[in-house]
């Protein structure tokens, strides 16, 4: 790997984790709260949004770790455009689990720019801490493969 | 205070004599010059000499350049290696060779990616990417090269 390249990404890195350490942890919006003895368990979904600005949006590899919270993923579902709609790829053995990685390209022409919710996650929530969660950019390409610059959040 | 010891009487003359004075003479007197030979070779010597330590120096240079691009290379490398340790990208072992498409030392969806367009463009297909083996490069061995990327356990 170019050192150019190790350098974007972990710029890369550091920008989405300042984004998602920054920001308020994933509130529990709609979710329905299930009563069980001492403990409250609870179902969030949470969006995964890549930005690539002005560059069409081809390809892309996150990796999501819980940082905070005693969560467990337990659903994956696609995104909002239709490059992306189909669910990502993903390791059935992240479920029930605090780390996955979501991967998925896309060929076809009509390709999405700006911000565009890639995934959702469905996250099974258990206790009153909130959670925190830390995304890592693996690669996120244009329509031609190519490395490009984004900013991925989770929310 | 005894002005007995407080008064020494000087009449402006010292003289040493004996074997004291020829050490003083020995020590303060007048220094005899260097021969113009001795002189060069000993300037020779010098430069011989100050003429090895330039070179250990020019060598002293050079590998300490030669240790920072070491450190670099070394940096990439364990950068690398530490992102295929979290899961993130991993290097390829041998048995990811094959899903290793675009030969860049890893695999992540690139290479699923890369894969698709060929075969989507029926061009450059080759037989080693026939990652299940059933004798045909097609949409599954894209699914195959993509569920390897996103593996959680990368050395399982």
């Amino acid at each position: 790997m170019k050192l150019s390249s190790l350098i974007v990404k972990a710029f890369l890195c550091v920008l989405v984790l300042a984004s998602v350490i920054g920001s308020e942890p994933v509130a529990r919006g709609d979710s329905s709260v299930v009563a069980g003895g001492e403990e409250v368990v609870y179902f969030v979904p949470v969006g995964v949004y890549v930005d690539s600005g002005d560059n069409s949006l081809g390809v892309y590899q996150v990796e999501i770790k819980v940082l905070k919270g005693d969560v467990k993923i337990v659903g994956v579902e696609g995104g909002e455009h239709a490059a992306f709609k189909k669910p990502p790829y993903y390791d059935p053995a992240a479920l029930m689990k605090g780390r996955i990685i979501l991967a998925k390209f896309s060929t076809q022409d009509d390709l999405p720019t700006g911000r565009t919710k890639v995934a959702t996650l469905h996250m099974q929530v258990t206790g009153d801490v909130l959670p925190e969660y830390e995304v890592i950019v693996n690669v996120v390409g244009d329509g031609d493969g190519k490395a490009i610059y984004a900013v991925v959040t989770v929310e | 205070m005894n002005d007995k010891y407080d008064k020494i009487e000087y009449d402006g003359e010292f003289e040493v004599n004996g074997e004291f004075g020829e050490d003083l003479k020995t020590v303060y007197g007048a220094k005899r010059g260097v021969p113009v030979e001795v002189d060069r070779a000993i300037l020779s010597e010098a430069r011989k000499h100050l003429g090895k330590k330039r070179s250990r120096l020019r060598i002293g240079r050079w590998a300490i350049s030669a240790a920072a691009v070491a450190a670099v290379v070394v940096f990439a490398f364990v950068h690398n290696y530490d992102a295929g340790d979290s899961g993130q990208m991993a290097m390829v072992d041998m048995e990811a060779v094959k899903e290793d498409i675009d030969r860049n030392g890893r695999v992540d969806i690139l290479d699923a990616f890369v894969l698709a367009r060929r075969v989507e463009a029926s061009e450059g297909v080759d037989a080693e990417w026939d990652i299940n083996g059933d004798g045909i490069v097609d949409g599954k061995d894209i699914d195959a090269v993509a569920v390897r990327a996103v593996r959680i356990n990368k050395g399982a």
